[in-house]
């Protein structure tokens, strides 16, 4: 991460605080196959251009900021979560195709595929007849 | 869930937050799923957290003041080969009631799923609505 960047973070986490976004680490779930690794999370109330998607050498980490609720000309009257910064990090192993992580956002659902290098996957060795 | 007068001052209404918080940041929730209501004159508007569900497996129902959201959540499907690695997201049936302050005309309700999150319009029943009395002289 450039130290651009991270000045970048450091003034979003100010903004956070003044909005009172908590942050939220959300539920997964992960399934690995030979060919690739899939990772669902919750993180409802978030679409596709919310996501933001860092690899910094074998952490990968996704953040997303909730927007806000229209609830102008209403008073709040029950409260039971505020809308949240999602954020979770996960490390990466060697077998990962890092050019190749495909994300999906579907009904607050965040999918990411990730496949698996060439090397990393299976491989039938034909026995050659002699 | 009953209604509390934000107006009242609720001492236990703070850790049940606090409560909440920790919940949602250790994994462990109790309560599925969360809402939030707001009020005004005319109407509440309710929303609640409910990521990856099939709206038309949802079932709202509205009576006079008290407005209850029931539905399941499946698992997650895996393909062929896959196994999982990690399991975190709950599945399973859930059913929360919520209690206004002011009976709801049914008729008019309105509801939309949205990026995971249901929102709902409850207007306020006509009958409800405060009226001014003349007084005969």
């Amino acid at each position: 991460m450039s130290k651009d960047k991270l000045v970048e973070n450091e003034t979003k986490g100010e903004v956070s605080r003044r909005e009172h976004r908590p942050t939220v680490v959300p539920s997964v779930d992960v399934a690995e196959s030979e060919t690739e690794i899939t990772l669902w999370a919750d993180m409802p109330g978030i679409d596709q251009e919310n996501v933001n998607i860092d690899l910094e050498r074998n952490r990968l980490t996704v953040t997303a900021d909730c927007p806000f609720v229209d609830s102008s000309g209403h008073r709040a009257g029950h409260r039971e979560y505020r809308v949240p910064r999602y954020e979770r990090s996960f490390v990466l192993g060697d077998t990962i195709d890092r050019d190749a992580i495909v994300a999906s956002v579907q009904n607050g659902v965040l999918k990411l595929v990730l496949p698996k290098t060439a090397a990393a996957k299976p491989r039938r060795i034909e026995i050659l007849a002699g | 869930m009953f209604w509390t007068s934000s107006r009242r001052w609720n001492p236990f209404a703070e850790f049940e937050a606090l409560r909440r918080e920790i919940d949602r940041s250790a994994g462990t929730m109790t309560e599925f799923p969360l809402i939030n209501v707001w009020t005004n004159e005319d109407e509440g508007m309710l929303t609640a957290e409910l990521p990856g569900i099939d709206p038309k497996e949802l079932e709202i129902t509205v009576k006079d003041d008290t407005v209850t959201l029931k539905g399941s959540r499946i698992e997650t499907e895996l393909g062929e080969g896959q196994t999982f690695l990690k399991r975190e997201r709950g599945s399973g049936q859930f059913s929360r009631s919520f209690l206004l302050p002011f009976r709801i005309e049914s008729d008019k309700v309105k509801a939309e799923y949205q990026r995971g999150i249901l929102k709902i319009v409850l207007p306020r029943a006509e009958s409800d609505r405060a009226r001014r009395v003349k007084i005969s002289a």
